[in-house]
C-alpha cells in the first residue's frame, strides 16, 4: 500500500517564543498565481467585483473576501490568491500558477515584533506605511520574500521552503537580541 | 541608497540590480549589420551627469525599470516601468 | 584628583578597576579617562611613531592619546577611547602601544632617531638590499606598526545590524540637537535624536551656561525625559552617526555594552544601524583645535574645554596648578570654573588687546614656547613682552579656536566652507540634499543663538514636510560673542606637534611643502597627518594652515581633504555582523536533506543550496569508493538522486511558444504535447548562458528547466526579454523550482522502481524517451519526464514539496529492493563525463555553441537571442578551443581538471597553450580516468596525441584527443 506522507518546511522547528514574541507557523496556506493579460484585464477586473466585492488591490494592498481568500498584487505580471484557488469565473481570465509548496510562511507576533524584524527587513515597517492589509514583497535577511500584516500586532513573513531553517534561525538570533536589549534598559 | 519602485514604493537600492544603459532596449535588427551591433552591444557615452539605466527590482516585483539618473550626484530623478515606457 | 561639591558622577557608588596591572577607584558615570585623572593618572600610552609619552587630551570621540585595550571575558577590543568608555566595577584596561611598560617604553628609542624618520622617510627608506624586504623590513615593521593587538581567540560576541525609518534624524543631543528635536516631534513628525554619549545635553554637561535660570545640565535631562515620552520619539544614546549616504540613509552605530561588567551573552555589543530619513538635522556641535608651540604633547597639555568639562561633569581637577593658553574667549571659561573651584589657574592670552577684570590672572599677548616633564608636565616656558619666564604647572589647558564638526555635510565630496570671523569651517548648504546643520556645527555658537536657530531650522524642516510649524519659545541663555584671533603656531627651539596619533609636526608639514607636495592631499599622505584613528579631528586645520603659510596661500585656498564615513572608527565586526557561522549565507535545504543526512552523506555548497556529494557504506572508505559503486549502481540496476535544484520555470501564454523560440537557439514552438526538448540559451553576445529542456505540457504551456547555478540569471534574463525587448508578447511565467520536488530515477531498472510507486503503471508504450506526462503516486498528483543526465533509461519524478521527503524515502526502499539506492553529485558528475554531456564547468562564458559541437542547434528560421553576434568571424574557425573528450595515452594515468593542453614537441609556453582541461573523472564503466576539455580546432585531432601539464601539481601526462561521448554513442540506453 503506497502512501506519501506530508512535511511542513518548517518540521518541528516551530514554535517558539523569546522575550514576549511568538513565532507560529502558517499552515494550510494555498498560494496561486494569476496572471491576466491586457486583453483579459476587463474580464478579471470584473471577477474580483464578483469575488471580493472590490477594485483590484492596489500594490502594497491586501484585500479578502467573505470566504477567507486574500488577494494581493504579487509582482510586476501576477496578483496572488491565498487560502483557496482563485474561482472558475476568475480563472478563466488568467493563467493560473500553484506556489503553495514552493513557500514557507510564518507568524512573528508580539509587541516587539517589529524591532525584532528591524533586524531583517530593510523596509519601512512603522505602522503610518504599512499598515494592517498591507503586503510587500521584499527582502528578508538576505532572501527573497514577503511580508504582510494581517493584524495590529502580528506580521506574517514568507520566504522559500529551502529556506525556512535560515529564516527561523536569523529570528531566533533577532529575539535573542530584543530580549536582551529590553532587559538591559 | 534608496529606489523608488513604481509598484512597490521607496526601497533601499540593495532590493535592485543594474544592467545597463536604457538603450539596451533598443535591439537591432539581426541584419542591421556589425557597426551597429558593435555600438549596442559594448560603446556608452560615459556621461558625467544624466543618464538613463535599466535596473530590475530582483527583491521586490520583479518588474524592469528606466531609471533617470545623475552620476555626479546620485540622485535619482525618475524611475518608471521598461514594459510601457516606449524609448 | 576629585573636587568636593562639583561633578555629576554618583558618589555612592564607587567602583574598582584596573590600568595597567594597577588598581584604581572611580565612581558610577566616571569614563576610564575621568577616573585615571581623578587618580592622577597622566600618563596613559606612547604615540604610534616615536613612542612618546602621551597623556589625556580631550574629553570625548575625538580623542588623540588615550587609546586601551579593554579586556572583558574572552573579548579583547583594542584602540578603545578611555574618554568615552564608561566606567564599570572590575573593568580591565591596557595601554598600548609600549613594552616593557608605560614608563619604560623601549622603542622611544625612535625619537632619538626621529631626524630620520620625518615625513615620507619610508618612500625613501627599506628598499636596499630588496631582498632583505620580505624577510626583514617588512616582518621588523609589521611587528613594530598598529596601535593594540587584536586576541586570536574568537571570542563569541554578539554584533548585529538594523534598520529604521523617520522623518527628521537629528544628529547630536545637545541645546541644538534637544531644541531641534523638539519642535519636529511637536509638529508630529516622527523624530530619532541621536547622540554618542551616555547622557544628553552636549556641552550643557561640561558648562556652566544657565538656561531660562536654570543650569543647562537640569534644562538638558528635563527635555530629553519630555521626547522620551512621545510616541513619535526615538531616542538613541551611545549613538553615533557615522556617516551620510546616498538618499537620505545614515550610518550610525550603537553601543550597547560597553558600560556592563558581565553583559548577557545574548546582548550585543554594538547595533549598526541603518537609518532611513526624509531630513536630517546636524547638531554634531564643534571640536576644540590646540596650538601648535614647541613640546606642547606632554602628558598634562589639554584641551581648556575638556579640563572645564572634567571639573563640571566628573568633578575631577586635571592639575593642582593649572595655565590656560589660548586665543579666544571662550577658553576663559575654563580658568573661570577652576578659580570658582578654588584652583589655582592662570590665563597666557595670545591676543595683545585682550583686556577686562577677572578674579584670575590674566596675561595678554603671551605664547608657551616650551614645557618640560617627560612622563608629566612639570613647567611651561612663555614669552611675553620680549621677555622669556618659566612656571611650575601641572596642567596645561589650550585652546586654539572651535571647528564645527561638519563632516557628515561633506560625506558626499563636499567641502566647508572657511568662515573668517570664527577663524573656523562650516557647512556649506546643500552639499548634502535633506541634510541641514544647527548650533555649533553651523559657526553657532552662543547659547541663545544656537536654541533660536536649531527651533528655526527644525521648522523650516517641519514645513517642508509639509506640517505646519511649531509655535515655540525660546529660552533665555546667554548670548556672548565669539571672539577669536587666529592662533595656528608658535615658532621657537623644539618640536611643535599637530598629529599626536601619527606624530606629524609643522616641520614635517612645512617639510612636504617643500618637497613638492603642496596640495593637501599630497601632504595628508605624505606626513600621514590626519590618517589615524582620530583622522585629525584636533590637528586638520593647524595642518593646513601651516601648509597654507609655507605654499604662500590662504586658509580657504588650501582647501581641506576629502571627507569620508565613517566618523569614528567602526569595527569590521559590526560591519559584518550577523555574517559569522550559520549567518554567513541563507542554506537552502533539499526536502531530501534529513534522510542523506541520516544516511552519513556529506554535503556540498552548489551555490547556497547543500547537495549530497556521495553516500559512503559501511566498508568504503574514501569518496571514491562510494562513488565507482553508484556510477556502477546506475548503470547497472537504478539510482535515485534529487535534482530539485534546477531551476524550474512554468511559461504560459498565446505567445509562449514564440517567445521561447526567440529566448532559446532552437526550435520550442514546434515541440509536440507531452514531449520535452533539450534547449540552449545564448548571451546577445553570441556566448552560451545555459541549458536546460523545455517541456511542452499544453497548447500555451511549457515548462523550462535550468541549471542550478544560472536558475535566478535565467529567470532575470527571460524578464528582461519579456518586459524590455518584447513587451508585446502575451505571456507569463513564474518560478516554480521550489513548488515541485524532483527525483531522477535513473537506470535498466528505473521504469521498473517507478511501477512500484505509480497509481497507474507505465509500460514501453507510455512513454517514450523525451516525452513528458501527469502521473500520481498515491493519490497525489505528479508529472513524469523522460530525461536522462546519465545516459541509462531514466526519468525524473516531480511532486509538490510537501511530499518530497516522503516520496524520496519511499523511492530509496523500493530501490533497496531492485540492488539500487541514493547517488550525490559525484556519481552524477561521472555519470556524465562519461556521457560527454556539459555543465557550467564547460559553459563558463566564454564558449559558444559552435565550440560545444552544438552550432547546429541554432536554427535558421528565426532569430534569438545571440544568433546575430554567434556568427561573428572571430566566434568561428580553427582558432576557438572547441569541446573535446581526453584519455589517458601514456604511462601516467592521471587527467587534472584545470590543466592546460600543449602539442607534443612544443615548448610549453602561454604562447603554445592549446587549451584547458574543464572537467575530470574516473569512470568504473570504462576503468580508466576520462576528461573533458577545450581544445584549439578541437574536433579536427580527434585520434591525435596532446601534452597535459599541471602547472600546479606539476603532473604532466600524454593523452588521446577523442569524441567527448565515451560511452554508448549511439544512445541505446537512452531510448531503450
Amino acid at each position: 500500500m503506497v502512501e506519501l506522507s506530508e512535511k511542513s518546511p518548517f518540521d518541528g522547528l516551530l514554535p517558539f517564543s523569546i522575550g514576549d514574541v511568538d513565532v507560529t507557523e502558517v499552515k494550510d496556506l494555498s498560494l496561486h498565481l494569476m496572471a491576466p493579460s491586457k486583453s483579459s484585464m476587463a474580464g478579471f477586473v470584473k471577477a474580483v467585483k464578483k469575488d471580493f466585492k472590490s477594485d483590484v488591490p492596489q500594490p502594497r494592498q491586501m484585500i479578502s473576501n467573505s470566504i477567507g481568500q486574500t488577494l494581493t498584487r504579487f509582482d510586476h505580471a501576477h496578483y496572488l490568491i491565498m487560502s483557496g484557488a482563485p474561482s472558475a469565473a476568475m480563472a478563466k481570465h488568467c493563467s493560473v500558477t500553484e506556489q503553495t509548496d514552493g513557500w514557507a510562511v510564518l507568524d512573528v507576533r508580539g509587541k516587539n515584533a517589529r524591532f525584532v524584524l528591524a533586524r531583517l527587513i530593510l523596509m519601512d515597517l512603522r505602522s503610518e506605511t504599512f499598515p494592517v492589509g498591507s503586503f510587500a514583497r521584499c527582502e528578508v535577511a538576505h532572501m527573497a520574500g514577503a511580508i504582510w500584516r494581517p493584524d495590529e500586532d502580528a506580521y506574517r513573513i514568507m520566504v522559500f521552503r529551502s529556506m525556512a531553517g535560515t529564516l527561523v534561525h536569523k529570528l531566533q538570533v533577532a529575539m535573542e537580541s530584543v530580549a536582551a536589549l529590553e532587559e538591559s534598559d | 541608497m534608496r529606489m523608488n519602485c513604481p509598484i512597490c514604493g521607496t526601497r533601499d537600492a540593495r532590493e535592485f540590480s543594474y544592467l545597463g544603459h536604457a538603450n539596451l532596449r533598443n535591439r537591432p535588427d539581426p541584419d542591421a549589420g556589425d557597426v551597429v551591433w558593435d555600438e549596442y552591444l559594448h560603446n556608452r557615452d560615459n556621461i558625467a551627469g544624466v543618464v538613463e539605466d535599466l535596473w530590475s527590482h530582483d527583491y521586490g516585483c520583479s518588474a524592469w525599470l528606466v531609471v533617470t539618473r545623475n552620476t555626479q550626484n546620485h540622485g535619482i530623478i525618475s524611475t518608471r516601468l521598461a514594459k510601457e515606457d516606449a524609448s | 584628583m576629585r573636587v568636593e561639591g562639583k561633578g555629576r558622577i554618583d558618589r555612592s557608588t564607587p567602583l574598582t578597576f584596573q590600568f595597567d596591572g594597577r588598581s584604581f577607584t572611580g565612581f558610577a558615570g566616571d569614563t576610564v579617562a575621568s577616573a585615571l585623572l581623578a587618580n592622577d593618572e597622566r600618563l596613559v600610552g606612547r604615540s604610534f611613531k616615536y613612542h612618546r609619552p602621551r597623556g589625556i587630551v580631550t574629553q570625548g570621540a575625538e580623542e588623540p592619546n588615550a587609546l586601551v585595550t579593554i579586556k572583558r571575558g574572552l573579548a579583547q577590543t583594542p584602540n578603545v577611547r578611555a574618554t568615552t568608555q564608561p566606567l564599570y566595577n572590575g573593568l580591565v584596561a591596557h595601554s598600548q602601544n609600549a613594552f616593557p611598560s608605560l614608563k619604560f617604553d623601549a622603542m622611544a628609542i625612535n625619537d632619538r632617531l626621529s631626524a630620520f624618520l620625518g615625513a615620507g622617510f619610508y618612500y625613501k627608506t627599506f628598499m636596499w638590499p630588496r631582498a632583505l624586504w620580505e624577510r626583514v623590513y617588512e616582518p621588523f615593521i609589521r611587528r613594530a606598526a598598529g596601535l593594540g593587538a587584536l586576541d586570536h581567540t574568537y571570542d563569541g560576541e554578539r554584533y548585529e545590524k538594523a534598520n529604521c525609518h523617520c522623518d527628521v534624524l537629528v544628529i547630536g543631543g545637545g541645546p541644538a540637537g534637544l531644541m531641534a528635536a523638539h519642535v519636529a516631534a511637536l509638529s508630529g513628525l516622527d523624530v530619532i535624536i541621536a547622540d554618542d554619549a551616555v547622557r544628553f545635553g552636549g556641552r550643557l554637561l561640561n558648562d556652566q551656561a544657565q538656561i531660562d535660570g536654570k543650569c543647562g545640565a537640569q534644562w538638558a535631562v528635563q527635555m530629553i525625559e519630555q521626547l522620551g515620552q512621545m510616541p513619535n520619539v526615538t531616542v538613541m544614546p551611545r549613538t553615533t552617526v557615522t556617516g551620510a549616504y546616498d538618499g537620505g540613509v545614515y550610518g550610525a552605530l550603537q553601543r550597547q555594552s560597553d558600560h556592563l561588567a558581565e553583559p548577557s551573552s545574548d546582548l550585543p555589543v554594538e547595533t549598526f544601524w541603518r537609518i532611513a530619513c526624509d531630513r536630517a538635522i546636524l547638531c554634531a556641535g564643534a571640536l576644540e583645535r590646540h596650538i601648535a608651540f614647541p613640546d606642547n604633547d606632554r602628558p598634562g597639555v589639554m584641551m581648556a574645554g575638556a579640563v572645564r568639562g572634567y571639573l563640571n561633569q566628573y568633578g575631577v581637577a586635571a592639575g593642582q596648578k593649572t595655565i590656560v593658553f589660548a586665543n579666544n574667549d571662550d577658553a576663559h571659561k575654563t580658568a573661570h570654573d577652576l578659580h570658582t573651584a578654588g584652583i589655582d589657574v592662570t590665563v597666557l592670552d595670545t591676543r595683545e588687546n585682550r583686556k577686562g577684570t577677572t578674579p584670575f590672572s590674566v596675561i595678554a599677548g603671551a605664547e608657551v614656547i616650551g614645557t618640560s616633564g617627560r612622563l608629566g608636565l612639570k613647567s611651561v616656558t612663555f614669552r611675553h613682552e620680549g621677555k622669556t619666564k618659566t612656571v611650575g604647572c601641572d596642567c596645561l589647558a589650550v585652546s586654539g579656536g572651535w571647528n564645527p564638526t561638519v563632516h557628515l555635510t561633506c560625506h558626499m565630496n563636499g567641502r566647508p566652507t572657511w568662515n573668517d570671523e570664527i577663524s573656523s569651517f562650516v557647512p556649506t548648504p546643500n552639499s548634502v540634499p535633506g541634510l541641514i546643520a544647527a548650533g555649533a556645527a553651523n559657526g553657532t555658537f552662543s547659547t541663545s543663538k544656537i536654541l533660536g536657530e536649531a527651533a528655526s531650522i527644525a521648522n523650516q524642516v517641519v514645513s517642508e514636510l509639509g506640517k505646519s510649524p511649531v509655535a515655540i519659545d525660546i529660552p533665555d541663555a546667554e548670548d556672548e560673542p565669539t571672539i577669536v584671533s587666529p592662533k595656528w603656531e608658535v615658532h621657537g627651539i623644539g618640536r611643535a606637534w599637530l598629529d599626536f596619533q601619527n606624530d606629524v609636526t609643522t616641520k614635517d608639514v612645512r617639510q612636504a611643502a617643500q618637497e613638492n607636495f603642496r596640495s593637501v592631499e599630497h601632504m595628508k599622505r605624505y606626513t600621514t597627518q590626519g590618517m589615524a584613528t582620530d583622522q585629525g579631528k584636533s590637528s586638520n586645520v593647524l595642518a593646513l594652515a601651516v601648509l597654507a603659510d609655507a605654499t604662500g596661500r590662504g586658509i580657504p585656498q588650501t582647501g581641506t581633504t576629502t571627507f569620508r564615513p565613517p566618523y569614528t572608527p567602526v569595527s569590521l565586526t559590526a560591519l559584518g555582523a550577523g555574517a559569522h557561522g550559520m549567518g554567513f549565507a541563507p542554506q537552502r535545504k533539499l526536502t531530501s536533506h534529513q534522510t542523506s543526512q541520516d544516511l552519513q552523506a556529506p554535503n556540498i555548497e552548489a551555490g547556497l543550496w547543500y547537495r549530497p556529494s556521495y553516500y559512503p557504506q559501511n566498508g568504503e572508505r574514501t569518496w571514491r569508493d562510494s562513488c565507482d559503486r553508484e556510477v556502477a549502481m546506475v548503470r547497472n540496476a537504478v539510482g535515485v538522486c534529487d535534482v530539485s535544484t534546477l531551476g524550474k520555470i512554468d511559461v504560459k501564454g498565446p505567445d509562449a511558444a514564440a517567445f521561447l523560440d526567440f529566448v532559446y537557439t532552437n526550435k520550442m514552438s514546434t515541440l509536440g504535447e507531452g514531449r520535452v526538448r533539450y534547449g540552449l540559451m545564448l548571451r546577445e553576445d553570441g556566448f552560451v548562458m545555459d541549458d536546460g529542456t523545455c517541456a511542452r505540457l499544453g497548447p500555451n504551456h511549457f515548462l523550462m528547466t535550468t541549471t542550478t547555478a544560472a536558475a535566478g540569471q535565467v529567470m532575470r534574463h527571460l524578464e528582461f526579454v519579456h518586459q524590455c525587448l518584447r513587451p508585446d508578447f502575451d505571456l507569463s511565467f513564474s518560478s516554480v523550482t521550489e513548488h515541485w520536488a524532483q527525483f531522477a530515477v535513473a537506470g535498466p531498472s528505473s521504469r521498473d522502481l517507478l511501477n512500484c510507486i505509480l497509481d497507474r503503471s507505465i509500460g514501453d508504450k507510455d512513454l517514450k524517451y523525451m516525452g513528458c506526462m501527469d502521473i500520481a503516486v498515491a493519490g497525489v498528483a505528479g508529472r513524469l519526464f523522460r530525461i536522462s543526465f546519465s545516459g541509462e533509461h531514466a526519468y525524473e519524478i516531480a511532486v509538490p514539496a510537501r511530499f518530497g521527503a516522503s516520496l524520496f524515502d519511499l523511492l530509496l526502499e523500493q530501490a533497496d529492493r531492485l540492488k539500487g539506492g541514493p547517488y550525490g553529485l559525484e556519481a552524477l558528475n561521472v555519470l556524465r563525463i562519461e556521457k560527454g554531456f556539459i555543465t557550467h564547468a564547460e559553459i563558463d562564458g566564454r564558449v559558444t555553441a559552435n565550440d560545444l559541437g552544438l552550432a547546429r542547434m541554432i536554427s535558421d528560421e528565426k532569430d534569438c537571442i545571440g544568433k546575430t553576434m554567434s556568427n561573428r568571424p572571430g566566434l568561428n574557425g580553427p582558432h576557438r578551443l572547441q569541446l573535446v573528450g581526453l584519455k589517458p595515452a601514456g604511462a601516467v594515468k592521471q587527467i587534472v581538471a584545470g590543466a592546460h593542453m600543449f602539442t607534443e614537441g612544443d615548448a610549453i609556453n602561454r604562447v603554445n597553450d592549446q587549451g584547458h582541461i574543464s572537467s575530470v573523472g574516473y569512470s568504473p564503466t570504462l576503468e580508466v580516468n576520462l576528461g573533458l576539455g577545450m581544445l584549439k580546432n578541437g574536433r579536427a585531432r580527434i585520434g591525435e596525441i596532446v601534452n597535459m601539464v599541471d602547472h600546479l601539481s606539476g603532473v604532466r601526462a600524454a593523452l588521446e584527443v577523442c569524441d567527448p561521448v565515451f560511452f554508448d554513442p549511439e544512445g541505446g540506453r537512452l531510448r531503450g
